[in-house]
């Protein structure tokens, strides 16, 4: 009884998201388009514009252009771009707080002056994370390449499920019962 | 599903906030603003500078100014619970409204500055706060920051005279941050009390800088000691104790100034 429960629950929950693609089912096209949504990011740096937002917008326009191709390409870009935010509110944040802490010695001298920067132990600490954190994003960045290109499914920590469940899940005209059922069921 | 993604979230969050924290811990900050140059070193160093200083301003030397500034002082000086440096107080002569300390506790003050103070206590107050940048290893600390501590440390073995000249220039165009200017302020006025000399006298001097032109280029003191209404607001907010009494110097500040202007 229990088991059967169970048995009815995963087939429940395995209803509302769509099947996963195999690699071998997944064209060579779609494969190199949902490895180039990982690759966006040094798309800003190629153009001489380092700066976060324009790799975000970049992002959000590859989104944006390619979701609509396929589930799987839809995934891996959208993966991409959720886990930017992240880095690109910490660049963000360390910009701001950088030229508040050099400003705010609020000196008159014309002279560049790094004495003038007065900064806390906090404030290095978010600057070493930040950094970790870039440095992690464009690693795993480079690891979601690899799969996508090789056609496999690779999830980030938070990112990866919450684009499955947004790619993947059916929607409310996709979950209708089917009527018609095969003898044996 | 839902549920996971949100412990996940959560995690990230954590590990965030952990990282921040743990890496908060290495004390960077402490490791970046104290100085590498050790006081035995900063003395040394002062020594190599002393005559640059001396060919770059006329200096004021009288019997008379000598010892009525050496009364000023002493009571000032007596205040310290141990004397790292050897304080030497030197007047310049100079048209701008300025003082400055350099290394090795040597103070200099600008005859205009003189000038414009109405009493002795109102130069206790100037001479207190920049006393406050040489305990607080301020002056060493900019040069170490911005010339390095390779090329302090090649002065101190070989006298390079082209080091020594941009040392000059970085302790003359004393500026410093806020931060710095607020620690040698408290200095100063944790000072002034223990010499028993109102804090309203580094309101008084502050007070008159601001009201002089801001824009004279006269005004050396005012362009490197910014935002002077709110130090004015800090030393009204410091606490002098309940039984605290002033003294006045016992100096005749009108014939003082005099004598000085009969030098220059």
């Amino acid at each position: 009884m229990i088991i059967h429960h169970f048995q009815v629950m995963n087939n429940m929950e395995e209803s509302i998201y769509h099947e996963l693609e195999q690699p071998s089912e997944i064209p060579i096209r779609e494969r190199e388009d949902a490895m180039g949504s990982y690759l966006m990011m040094f798309g800003a740096l190629a153009v001489g514009l380092p700066l976060p937002i324009i790799n975000l917008l970049a992002a959000v326009i590859y989104y944006a252009l390619n979701a609509k191709k396929s589930r799987f390409i839809k995934f891996h870009s959208l993966q991409s771009l959720l886990s930017q935010l992240p880095t690109t509110l910490m660049n963000a944040g360390l910009i701001f707080w950088t030229v508040y802490l050099f400003f705010s010695a609020d000196h008159l001298s014309s002279e560049p002056n790094l004495e003038n920067f007065s900064a806390t132990n906090i404030y290095w600490g978010y600057v070493i994370t930040t950094i970790i954190a870039n440095l992690l994003y464009i690693v795993f960045s480079f690891i979601g390449a690899i799969k996508a290109r090789k056609g496999e499914m690779y999830y980030f920590i938070f990112f990866g499920k919450l684009s499955y469940h947004l790619a993947y899940k059916k929607s409310h005209n996709d979950r209708v019962t089917p009527q018609n059922k095969p003898p044996m069921a | 599903m839902k549920t996971k993604i949100y412990k996940e979230l959560i995690l990230i969050l954590a590990i965030f906030l952990a990282g921040v924290f743990a890496f908060s811990l290495l004390n960077i900050d402490k490791k970046v603003s104290s100085p590498a140059l050790s006081i035995e070193n900063e003395i040394k160093l002062s020594e190599y500078i002393e005559d640059y200083m001396t060919n770059q301003f006329t200096e004021i030397n009288s019997v008379y100014t000598d010892s009525v500034l050496s009364v000023i002082t002493k009571r000032l000086v007596s205040t310290l619970d141990s004397a790292r440096y050897s304080y030497n107080f030197k007047i310049i002569e100079s048209d701008q409204i300025n003082a400055f300390a350099t290394l090795g506790g040597k103070i200099y003050i600008h005859s205009a500055l003189i000038e414009i103070c109405e009493s002795p206590e109102e130069l206790a107050a100037v001479l207190a706060h920049e006393m406050g940048h040489i305990e607080k290893r301020h002056v060493v600390n900019k040069i170490v920051t911005e010339l390095g501590i390779a090329l302090i440390t090649g002065v101190l073995t070989g006298g390079d005279a082209v080091v020594i000249s941009e040392i000059m220039s970085k302790i003359t165009s004393t500026s410093f941050s806020r931060k710095s200017e607020k620690e040698a302020d408290n200095f100063g006025l944790n000072t002034l009390t223990k010499a028993k000399i109102s804090k309203g006298y580094m309101a008084k001097i502050f007070r008159k800088l601001k009201e002089k032109s801001p824009k004279s280029f006269n005004i050396e003191l005012l362009s490197t000691h910014p935002d002077l209404d709110k130090r004015i607001k800090s030393v009204f907010e410091f606490q002098q104790p309940e039984n605290f009494s002033n003294e006045d110097y016992d100096i005749d500040w009108d014939n003082f100034k005099d004598k000085l202007n009969s030098e220059i």
